[in-house]
């Protein structure tokens, strides 16, 4: 028998109703359904089993506390197992920030059980790949060390406003987008670099930013989808080639890597210093075409659809094309959709985009 | 970089055709993501990935709840409730049970080969099988909650449809191993849209 999807969720929301109406038969049936969802949430989120009871006990308090209001919002759209762990996280969630402004060290240390792995899948999404890997970890570091700061003051300071996880899963991107962008601006190509060939500049960038090993044979494969596709002769003479040009001490990515926090207002932009004078002014030409560019797409992203709107915040969120058959789980979605959905956005964004005469000119300019 | 920002964008709307050379400068994405992301939408955009990502979590997982906390549970859910609620088993001895199944919130997708649904309080299944070579007969299959058997067996259960002000009834049988099975005529029923089926013990 197949279609129970309705059903299902029909069934959910009359057996919801019925614990508000305090039937107790429905209340044992209702715990004996969710029971083992939340518990399990309890058991990823605290760590041990020990927490994961503390934590059970919370929960279900929460959800019968003023008379089950937590239920009311139940309306039968989504599966109860699905809207029961979201509630099951939100109530964790409250109680880290509950600890956070009150016994900050026992809040940080559930915060942490609670988001570690929210906050590696948020960097593993914009730093994909085994050759990340160092520059992950150096993430999550900074993150928590974000967070930490002032007493916690980015978490306690939170508002109440909206759902405290969101709130903590968007300020860690955001520091994680300020920490790439402060890589970025130490792993801006040299000027003598810049001036190389495309095979130069690719090989540049793989040794240097991506530390991969000099290795002329490893280097063929990465570099396998360039066209004309390099011989192991010309990756060696590029090879050489950056190796001439290269300015005097300059440092691998990881080597170079500093973090600025720049998600506070007053925080200072990356550090340029230390360019010459013709790569500042490289450096300031990329920043002029980056912002004309974004604000154009800006302007026509907030014309989109919320649909196609969700769609593009996927893609842009995610540093490694995403498969459509993901984006569909993401969006709650047919897969066949999606292809429909990237054809609509794409051609708005070209339209849009091509108007606009901050992009004309920086098309002028490439 | 304002070409390698182009072709970046245009890369990654390409979800299908990418291939393995394509590789995406995180940087520039993140440049992108810092100046397009307004803080409502990415918010709920982040909570709504991480309740994702732990359904997923949880669905994949097998713990069960210790016996012993779902039992206080169920006593503190229990304990308390209105008096105007009588308790199931109580119930259960003092009068006939009745038991509802809307129509056709559950019809399955074979349409009116079978319909499948839970009775409202959430402890009965019904499944209707119509037979293959007449539309009018069936089969109907009402099976308990094992939590329940002891409470329904041996008890009668009257299974009918309510036809305006009259009854039709569909089955009359006695509830023996937690299930009622028993042929029924379908006969100008509609149970996907319009007849809710009624089950009263005895």
């Amino acid at each position: 028998m197949a279609g129970l999807g309705a059903s299902e969720t029909s069934d959910d929301l009359s057996l919801v109703r019925a614990v508000l109406a305090r039937d107790t038969h429905a209340a044992e049936v209702f715990l004996r359904r969710i029971g083992d969802t939340v518990w399990r949430v309890c058991r990823l989120l605290t760590g041990d089993e020990a927490g994961a009871r503390e934590a059970f006990a919370h929960v279900l308090a929460g959800l019968r506390a003023d008379q089950f209001a937590r239920l009311r919002h139940y309306d039968g759209r989504s599966r109860l197992e699905t809207y029961i762990t979201a509630a099951t996280r939100d109530l964790l969630a409250q109680r880290v920030l509950q600890w956070l402004r009150t016994e900050p060290r026992k809040g940080w240390s559930a915060f942490e059980k609670l988001y570690a792995g929210d906050i590696r899948r948020v960097i593993l999404r914009r730093l994909p790949g085994q050759h990340h890997e160092e520059m992950r970890k150096d993430a999550y570091q900074e993150i928590c060390a974000a967070f930490v700061a002032d007493e916690y003051r980015r978490l306690s300071g939170f508002n109440n406003t909206g759902s405290f996880s969101g709130f903590v899963l968007q300020a860690a991107d955001r520091l994680l987008i300020d920490f790439i962008r402060t890589v970025h601006a130490r792993r801006r190509m040299p000027a003598a670099i810049a001036r190389l060939s495309a095979l130069d500049q690719a090989v540049f960038r793989l040794v240097y930013w991506q530390e991969k090993p000099a290795d002329v044979r490893l280097l063929a494969e990465a570099l396998a989808g360039l066209d004309p596709r390099p011989s192991a002769d010309d990756i060696a003479a590029s090879l050489a080639q950056v190796l001439a040009q290269l300015p005097q001490g300059y440092e691998s990515a990881s080597q170079a890597a500093r973090v600025t926090s720049l998600t506070d207002a007053d925080a200072e932009r990356p550090d340029r210093d230390g360019l010459t004078p013709e790569e500042r002014l490289i450096a300031q030409d990329d920043e002029r075409n980056i912002a004309a560019a974004a604000a154009a797409l800006n302007a026509v992203a907030a014309e989109l659809a919320e649909a196609d709107r969700l769609y593009v915040r996927i893609v842009l969120g995610s540093s490694e094309p995403l498969p459509a058959r993901e984006i569909a789980r993401l969006m709650e979605r047919p897969v066949a959709d999606i292809y429909k959905l990237k054809q609509r956005v794409l051609k708005q964004l070209k339209a849009g985009l091509e108007e606009r005469d901050a992009v004309k000119n920086w098309l002028a300019s490439v | 970089m304002a070409s390698a920002l182009f072709d970046s964008l245009c890369a990654l709307f390409d979800t299908e055709d990418v291939g393995g050379a394509v590789e995406h400068d995180p940087a520039l994405i993140a440049e992108l993501s810092a100046r397009l992301e307004s803080s409502d939408e990415s918010a709920a955009f982040e909570d709504r990935m991480a309740t994702l990502a732990l359904c997923d979590a949880v669905e994949a997982g097998s713990a069960q709840t210790p016996v012993d906390l779902m039992d206080l549970e169920i006593r503190r859910w229990t304990e308390g409730a209105s008096s105007s609620v009588v308790p199931f088993g109580a119930r259960a001895r003092s009068g006939p049970l009745t038991e509802s199944f809307l129509p056709l919130a559950a019809a399955s997708e074979s349409g009116n080969k079978a319909v499948l649904c839970r009775s409202q309080s959430g402890i009965w299944t019904l499944e209707v099988f119509v037979s293959p070579d007449d539309a009018n007969k069936g089969y109907l299959l009402l099976s308990v909650h094992p939590d329940h058997r002891a409470t329904y067996e041996g008890r009668t259960g009257r299974v009918f449809v309510k036809l305006g002000e009259d009854e039709r009834v569909l089955a009359e049988e006695v509830v023996r191993k937690g299930e009622i099975y028993t042929a029924v005529s379908l006969a100008g029923l509609d149970l996907h849209a319009r007849d809710a089926i009624n089950v009263t013990f005895a």
